[in-house]
């Protein structure tokens, strides 16, 4: 066990490296079109509603668990009660297959920032051929991917406060300016009005039971309280550190920073639709969420830009600038976990610890570099299905297994708003109760259950059992 | 934007004031006023 324990150097540290895990790749690229697809408008009432009833809740409570045992999930979970740490290596081992592929993705932007800042699509007929020849060529995949995991190596090799703390306090701002650069760009674009009013006006037809169960869903996975890297980060606060407030203003920093993109995109949308002369843009010939948008749509969009090719190259680069900041800060947040759960159980050091970590997901990420198709039904088993169920499990054990009255007492005294026993309420009835019609929503109307999806599942479950089965080092997990 | 909607327009100040005013603005104040009430203690 590592006797010189970490801590952030300043709670605005803290904080920023919070919104730097929870802002990433979803909330440019899903937010803006569930809230199309949602009504408009309209889709931000339920949005709200899950943020406060159980987004924040369920943020305070990693907080409150990481910094009350000071640990991992798997210490936080045996502490609780012994046979239930099998429970957090799931959510490690989880976490460890999601930064492999997340680093994929990571890889593609990093490359889209070298093929914008040269317009290397050239035409707006070279967009589609140009990502295509992207997945098809490893090679060139592979140099993003090694960048990309040396930068992220380092980040956490270099420890807490030189490495996390000084790389997001750096990074969210930039991250916000770019952003801000942007959004004045596509709300300035002619036809922006067109995109916005698509995007916020409310609309009755649209609003649906789906709707309710994707603000859910997307408030679920945007903060990122899937019941490893929240608790590892909260267990570095000092001692006498506020808790509450954090959460309140981390989780409404990155819904708010959703919202403010959402008017870069759709202004850009807007733009499409004006050039492309369509009415809605279900019309349009270019995708409207997910890699699409960031790989097909945005390029498109920037090629059609008013002084092109210069303007191409400018806003082109900014925009995967963008991307690679909010991709890199989540990524960072979900290498440190995996190594803070190892130490915790082996005693390895930071140094070893990282560079075990880096390394494995390194070699594993190649396989997706070779098959990025694999990305898909891996992220349905790692992204979707089991972030519920963990945090679903989390609740219960948090509210059932534990006195939560022990944890608001913990944090109530340097709070800057209490915990009453209304928290009590949303932990342990309504935070189980959304996410087991999210999780069964989710199922119940899935295509993608594949091989491979069950494949993920069994690796996940073999290693947990593995690495939940061997001894502690020191043997202390009981009384810690 | 001048050819925003009035109903897109209502959405917007709604968005502005509950992410930014009552949401992040809120927390942020709730800091600011603990820690001016820190530095008095």
């Amino acid at each position: 066990m590592s006797s010189a324990y970490e801590y952030w150097k300043r709670r605005r540290g803290f904080i920023l490296a919070t919104i730097g895990s929870a802002i990433g790749l979803g909330n440019i690229w899903r937010f803006s079109w569930l809230c199309y697809r949602n009504g408009g408008g309209a889709f931000l009432v339920p949005y709200i509603v899950f943020l406060l009833v159980f987004g924040i809740p369920l943020m305070i409570l990693e907080f409150m668990l990481g910094h009350y045992f000071r640990g991992a999930t798997p210490k936080v979970f045996r502490k609780i009660r012994e046979n239930l740490e099998p429970i957090g290596w799931l959510a490690i081992v989880n976490t460890f297959i999601l930064c492999t592929y997340y680093s994929v993705v990571l890889a593609w932007v990093m490359d889209y920032i070298g093929l914008s800042a040269t317009v290397a699509w050239k035409t707006v007929e070279g967009v589609g051929p140009t990502f295509k020849a992207l997945l098809s060529n490893p090679g060139y995949v592979i140099i993003g991917l090694t960048i990309t995991w040396l930068i992220a190596w380092y980040t956490c090799y270099t420890g807490i406060v030189s490495g996390i703390e000084r790389a997001c306090t750096y990074a969210i701002p930039i991250l916000w300016i770019l952003s801000a650069v942007l959004v004045v760009r596509g709300v300035t674009l002619p036809g922006s009005d067109i995109g916005i009013n698509w995007l916020l006006t409310p609309s009755a037809q649209a609003f649906s039971g789906s709707a309710i169960i994707d603000a859910a869903g997307q408030i679920l996975f945007t903060l990122s309280v899937f019941g490893t890297t929240m608790i590892v980060y909260a267990s570095y606060l000092a001692p006498r550190s506020e808790i509450p407030n954090s959460a309140w203003i981390t989780s409404f920093a990155n819904c708010g920073f959703s919202f403010f993109f959402a008017f870069a995109t759709w202004g850009i949308i807007g733009y499409l639709m004006h050039v492309m002369n369509v009415t809605t843009p279900a019309d349009l010939p270019v995708p409207l969420s997910g890699a699409g948008l960031a790989f097909v749509t945005i390029p498109t969009a920037v090629t059609l830009l008013p002084g092109a090719p210069i303007t191409t190259a400018i806003f082109g680069t900014i925009f995967f600038v963008i991307l690679w900041l909010a991709g890199y800060t989540s990524l960072i947040s979900v290498i440190e976990p995996v190594y803070a759960a190892l130490r915790d159980k082996f005693g390895i050091s930071r140094k070893k610890g990282i560079a075990l970590v880096s390394l494995l997901a390194y070699i594993i990420s190649l396989v997706y570099a070779f098959q990025p198709d694999l990305i898909d039904p891996v992220d349905f088993v790692v992204g979707s299905t089991n972030a519920v169920w963990i945090v679903l499990l989390e609740a219960i054990i948090a509210g059932y297994f534990f006195n939560l009255k022990v944890l608001r007492d913990h944090v109530n005294p340097d709070a800057e708003w209490k915990l009453g026993a209304w928290y009590d309420v949303l932990i342990k009835i309504v935070t189980p109760i959304i996410l087991i019609i999210v999780l069964g929503w989710g199922l119940s109307t899935t295509t993608h259950v594949s091989p491979v999806s069950i494949l993920t599942v069994v690796v996940i479950i073999i290693a947990a059992t593995i690495l939940s089965g061997l001894k502690w080092k020191e043997e202390e997990g009981k009384v810690m | 934007m001048p050819g925003l909607s009035a109903e897109a327009t209502a959405m917007l100040i709604l968005g502005i004031i509950l992410f930014y005013v009552l949401g992040l603005g809120l927390g942020i104040y709730r800091a600011w006023r603990a820690s001016k009430a820190r530095e008095k203690s």
